[in-house]
């Protein structure tokens, strides 16, 4: 069973796996970072979406072993610590997603939220098309979509007020 | 006006933000696969690759002896120690008279197996790779049999049986309605408009898997579930006096967050039960997760009926009758539920809005060698309502009405309200003509022609689409009991058996604690999810607003009328010079208050306790009119949603945002039947063909880009006290029969007239090139 | 999935060794075939090789005449390549539209074309181009490389390293999507330049093919009207629970059609 190094929210973290061992699973079961799920078997649903070196990754779909050294970003991950650990605040895309009522039961949204964020990173003002196109990989069965384009749109015009 | 605090901001009416977001935006929801017991085992099941096979042996000793593994169970093994059976449909009749009839079922197949993917073994391991391992190793002996999977196979004459004391393939039927004197209005009509409709299988899919964790403790003998439900004391009750025959004491059944439900979460499982019993026999804690594969082998299908559907109507376009003989495929195990959805929920609706005086319904639930069907957003109207619309849409054509004028000469008046249908369902309000004028305004009805030739520029075939319908909620179960603890630290706990499934019911119910007891929402505390706690019938048929927040509403205000007592005593005052307002009770025209907590703290327990019971007075009867367009791409048969648009009477509305959320999110599911779902077996084989997401087509961003949804608020319901209508599973009941009717449109305006009238769903491409070209 | 023996090769060589000192290796790249046919239990290898993090193997290089892709280089990556957009971009749309962006972010073209999908899309680009196949002992034409369902020229062991894809004057790609995985239900690759002119069409049959009609009717004429008017025969198209053989038929020319318009 090796061992593997990654960094994980900002953090260095060494486990031992088994190479079979996917990287949802070391995120759910070895580190508890249960944000991120599982909601299907065959890659379609996006329930698993995290980012490895910054671009998004289905966590099911990709081995922990294959991680080794990556920094990977889960939705545990995104919202900012308080200045001297107080109070959270929300990543624009998470406030957005609350703001813009983007999501019912929840269990899509971690998944998400980082497929938005990957979108947001490599194209900061997108079109409703592209979007769509970003979010084809993450199915929602609560939502009806809308709500989290508009959502998505929100935050990309928030990000951009943002001082760099 | 008073409300210092600010708290009418959140109050009904408002589209507060969610007070549940903040975790779940943040991972860290609650959902059952979050949690974990010290010593905890896993648990998979081995799943019949067979539709109907005789069991003749199974060989676990290979799995029993791999590394990990702590148990092998089967359904012998459970049938010797003593576990029951899930509850079947006796309670309808087959036309005979007998008592409907299904097969028993069981937590594990026993003897028999009667669909790919019924449970027939379980592993438990100390991890969930050994005990996949360990279920690669059991061996079963099967003797093939053969299956009918579809509804024609399962009552053609000789067919193979599903169930021995199930002649036919018959589990049950009912009649409603006078069918001599439909006959007679038939023979007479003017006109006459018939349809042969599909409605075809679902997957409800939502997104979080079943999963079960199971916890005994020995020392008071009480086993635990945290499960994924939307009923838990329904699983409780079933689990523990059906299936394990122990006193329902001795069952506690906890919630977390649950992701997504649909109906498909609302009864207990087969494997739910194996799980349990499972724990109890190892004495570990247990945990099972399905796989998505496991959903859609396993987990309740929605829908799948065929029916004949006919309307008498005069050379006015009066509707005179309405006649429908429907078959319903419920499944290999049908349940009582799957039976009622299409036997009776389904039929209390079938006339809708249109004054229908004369009916004659048949439906017999058929069983097959397939999944149980069972309830699924609209359980039984959507089907319903698919009918009517179908109808409506096909006789407007037929007799060269226009679609809205047909239906307005067939609607409801509400002067005629109270009204009660055919079937004997009294609609307490609705203003049905006025909502369709609405919802023609806000889609623009009357610009479709211009739209229409823009379309035709492209190449493309435009169509529009109207269903106007009503639906009926509640589940039968109007009672809900509430708790309320007003505490000494500031905070409102309020306790609600109903259950959240992502439809924002602890937000609106804080909100409606919020207007009566006039304090900041943040001091409002929801609690579901434990059935220690209170039972109740739980979530479903759009129940947890107009019954669950009624009774909120109603322990609320008892709860501030018993504080007030106190308040009077504490005061040394009479208790009608007390009033209450934000948060506190003063004498009138003085200054001498106490407030609501600081009573509290006075209290004996350091609370004021309210546990109310309480009952609206019937169902909701919410309704609405969608319209939509879609372009229709000649050469390929692809269908574009272009525009959507609904007017809805949800009654009174406490969270608008919540809401429309629960209009879109639904219509995106009915939108997803019209266009592109199916269950699909093959009808030899019985073989599962649509198992996973690779091939069951789910609805994607994009699919619409814009609804325009509005509430008519102006049409309160009369029958609870909120004046609310439950509206989880209107939009998806509409949008249904509003885009298929849409795409009707589309190939009746390019003269494929025949071929529109007989579309079938999903209406996939090559369906609709079919239709243009075939 | 089952457990397997984990390697990282650091080289080519280090690579071929390894795999051929497997019992029944496989090399890993982007893993989003391997490793979702792992977990359904249809693939169990013994060793992986992951050839990620290699020199070389990942990469676009504008040769004489020829866009060189490295046989690990990521979907993405040939998506957002300003050497593809300009001179082949019917590659970059191609790649564009293979999954989601997180398929896209891992998947790669060695990885695609070794796997052979009769509803991948890539192998309909290598074809419809007459790409060459590079490979650690040699080259493979497009022609020859795409064998059967699921099979490809490669012997046991013998590692992509690259695809060359000839510069075509022009080049489109349509891609009809099958509602519920998004892979091909039908798409068509069409290109006119040196490797002459090429129809490609996968998801419709066992393998991707080249559409021998559609390439006579478009060598006589190059026009969409001279594609929508070819007809197709079904025999030997696939028939599945998204569309029939007659369907596919019937969209290849169509989707033939509007590559040739787009191509320009």
């Amino acid at each position: 069973m090796p061992d593997i190094t990654l960094t994980v929210n900002g953090t260095r973290i060494t486990r031992s796996v088994e190479n079979r061992t996917l990287l949802v699973e070391l995120l759910r079961d070895g580190l508890k970072l249960t944000g991120t799920h599982v909601g299907c078997d065959t890659s379609q649903c996006g329930c698993c979406v995290v980012h490895v070196d910054g671009q998004p990754a289905k966590s099911c779909t990709t081995l922990a072993v294959q991680v080794d050294g990556a920094t990977v970003t889960t939705i545990e991950g995104m919202a900012r610590r308080g200045p001297a650990g107080g109070e959270t605040e929300l990543h624009p895309l998470q406030q957005a997603f609350v703001d813009c009522h983007a999501l019912q039961c929840g269990f899509c949204t971690p998944g998400m939220v980082m497929s938005a964020a990957a979108l947001l990173a490599s194209n900061p003002a997108p079109s409703d098309d592209e979007i769509v196109h970003a979010l084809e990989g993450n199915l929602c069965r609560c939502t009806g979509y809308t709500n989290i384009v508009a959502a998505v749109r929100q935050a990309a015009d928030a990000l951009a007020r943002q001082p760099a | 006006m008073p409300d210092p605090n600010g708290y009418g901001r959140f109050g009904s009416g408002h589209a507060v933000r969610r007070i549940e977001d903040p975790a779940l935006v943040t991972g860290r929801g609650a959902f059952v696969d979050d949690f974990d017991l010290e010593g905890q085992a896993h648990l998979c099941f081995l799943r019949s690759p067979h539709a109907h096979a005789r069991i003749v042996s199974i060989d676990t000793s290979a799995a029993a002896a791999m590394p990990g593994v702590l148990a092998v169970l089967t359904g012998e093994q459970l049938v010797d120690a003593g576990v029951g059976v899930l509850p079947g449909p006796a309670g309808f009749r087959r036309p005979d008279g007998s008592p409907g009839t299904a097969p028993p079922r069981r937590p594990l197949a026993h003897e028999q197996v009667r669909f790919v993917g019924e449970a027939v073994a379980a592993v438990v391991a100390e991890s969930r790779e050994a005990a996949r391992e360990a279920r690669d190793a059991i061996f079963v002996d099967y003797e093939d049999l053969p299956a009918v999977v579809t509804i024609e196979d399962a009552i053609a004459p000789g067919a193979p049986l599903v169930f021995d004391q199930a002649p036919g393939n018959l589990a049950a039927a009912m009649s409603h309605g006078d069918a001599a004197a439909a006959e007679a209005v038939f023979r007479a009509a003017a006109h006459v408009v018939s349809l042969d409709l599909v409605n075809q299988r679902l997957a409800p899919s939502p997104m979080e898997p079943r999963a079960v964790l199971a916890a005994w403790d020995a020392a008071s003998g009480r086993l635990t579930l945290r499960m994924s439900t939307q009923m838990p004391s329904g699983a409780r009750d079933t689990l523990a006096q059906e299936v394990l025959k122990i006193p329902k004491e001795q069952v506690r059944v906890v919630v977390g967050d649950v992701g997504g439900g649909f109906g498909m979460k609302t009864g207990l499982y087969p494997e739910d039960a194996a799980v349990a019993f499972a724990a109890r026999h190892l004495k570990r804690p247990v945990k099972w997760c399905a796989a998505r594969s496991d959903e859609i082998l396993g987990a309740v299908h929605g829908r799948d009926v065929r029916s004949r559907a006919e309307l008498a109507l005069d050379a006015n376009g009066r509707i005179l009758a309405m006649r429908i003989r429907s078959l319903a495929n419920v499944g290999a195990y049908a349940t009582p539920t799957g039976v009622a959805i299409q036997l009776l929920i389904g039929p209390w609706v079938q006339t809708s809005i249109y004054d229908i005086p004369v009916i004659d319904f048949e439906f017999r639930a058929v069983l097959t060698h397939t999944t149980t069907t069972g309830a699924y957003r609209g359980a039984g109207r959507p089907e319903a309502i698919y009918i009517t619309e179908r109808l409506m849409d096909a006789a407007a054509r037929r007799l060269g009405i226009e679609q809205t004028e047909l239906r307005r000469r067939n609607m409801i008046r509400p002067a005629q309200m109270p009204y009660r249908n055919a079937m004997g369902q009294t609609y307490d309000s609705g203003h049905f003509e006025s909502i369709m004028d609405q919802a023609l305004a806000l889609a623009d009805w009357g610009g479709f022609d211009a739209r229409q030739a823009e379309s035709k520029a492209r190449g493309r075939l435009r169509g529009r689409g109207i269903a106007t319908f009503l639906e009926w909620t509640g589940g039968n179960a109007f009672e809900e009991r509430v708790t309320v603890s007003v505490a000494a630290d500031g905070f409102i706990e309020i306790f609600s058996a109903t259950q959240a499934m992502g439809q924002g019911i602890a937000t609106t119910y804080a909100q409606l604690a919020v207007d009566v007891f006039q304090v900041p929402i943040e001091r409002i505390r929801i609690v579901q999810g434990d059935t220690d706690r209170g039972s109740g019938f739980g979530s479903a048929g759009s129940r947890s607003l107009f019954t669950g927040g009624s009774a909120v509403r109603v322990a609320s205000e008892r709860t501030v009328r018993k504080a007030q007592d106190l308040a009077a005593e504490a005061l040394e005052a009479p208790r009608d010079d007390v009033e209450y307002a934000d948060g506190a009770f003063r004498i009138v025209g003085t200054d001498r208050a106490i407030g609501l907590f600081e009573l509290a703290a006075r209290q004996p327990q350091r609370q004021i306790w309210m546990d109310s019971t309480s009952s609206v007075e019937g169902p909701s009867w919410p309704n609405g009119c969608h319209v939509c367009e879609v372009e229709v791409d000649p050469d390929t048969g692809e269908i574009e949603v272009l525009g959507y648009a609904s007017v809805n009477d949800v009654g009174r509305v406490v969270n608008p945002a919540i809401v429309r959320g629960q209009l879109d999110g639904g219509a995106v599911q009915g939108l997803g039947q019209a266009l592109c779902e199916q269950v699909v077996y093959e009808r030899d084989s019985g073989q599962l063909q649509s198992a996973s997401f690779l091939d069951y087509a789910m609805p994607r961003a994009g699919l619409v880009r814009r609804f325009r949804t509005e509430m008519d608020t102006s049409i309160p319901c009369l029958t609870n006290p909120l004046g609310v209508k439950g509206v989880g599973e209107l939009g998806t009941i509409g949008a249904t029969p509003c885009v298929v009717n849409a795409v009707v449109d589309a190939l009746w305006r390019a003269g494929a007239r025949e071929q529109a009238l007989t579309l079938q769903m999903p209406l996939t491409p090559e369906r609709v090139w079919q239709a243009l070209h075939g | 999935m089952n457990e397997f023996a984990y390697h990282r090769a650091a080289s080519v060589a280090d690579a071929v060794e390894r795999i051929a000192r497997a019992i029944d290796g496989r090399f890993l790249a982007g893993g989003q075939s391997l490793l979702a046919t792992m977990k359904l239990g249809l693939a169990t290898p013994t060793d992986l090789v992951d050839l990620s993090r290699m020199d070389g193997l990942s990469g676009i290089a504008v040769g004489d005449g020829t866009l060189r892709i490295g046989a690990t280089t990521p979907h993405a990556t040939v998506a957002g390549s300003s050497e593809v957009l300009a001179l082949i971009p019917a590659l970059a749309r191609l790649a564009d539209l293979i999954g989601d962006p997180a398929v896209r972010a891992r998947g790669t073209l060695g990885g695609s074309i070794a796997n052979n999908d009769p509803a991948a899309c890539w192998p309909a680009a290598v074809l419809g181009l007459g790409a060459t196949v590079h490979t650690d002992r040699r080259a493979i034409t497009a022609d020859e490389f795409f064998t059967g369902l699921y099979e490809t020229a490669l012997a046991p062991g013998e590692l992509i390293v690259a695809v060359s894809f000839p510069i075509p004057q022009r080049a489109a790609w349509v891609k009809f999507r099958q509602p519920a995985s998004r892979f091909s239900l039908v798409g068509v690759f069409v290109s006119q330049g040196q490797a002459g002119l090429r129809v490609a069409v996968t998801g419709a049959g066992p393998c991707v093919f080249r559409c021998a009609p559609l390439e006579s009717a478009l060598t006589a004429d190059w026009s969409p009207a001279a594609a929508r008017n070819v007809r197709i025969a079904p025999d030997r198209l696939n028939t599945d629970l998204h569309a029939s053989a007659s369907y596919r038929a019937h969209l290849i020319p169509v989707l033939a059609a509007r590559a040739v318009a787009q191509a320009g």
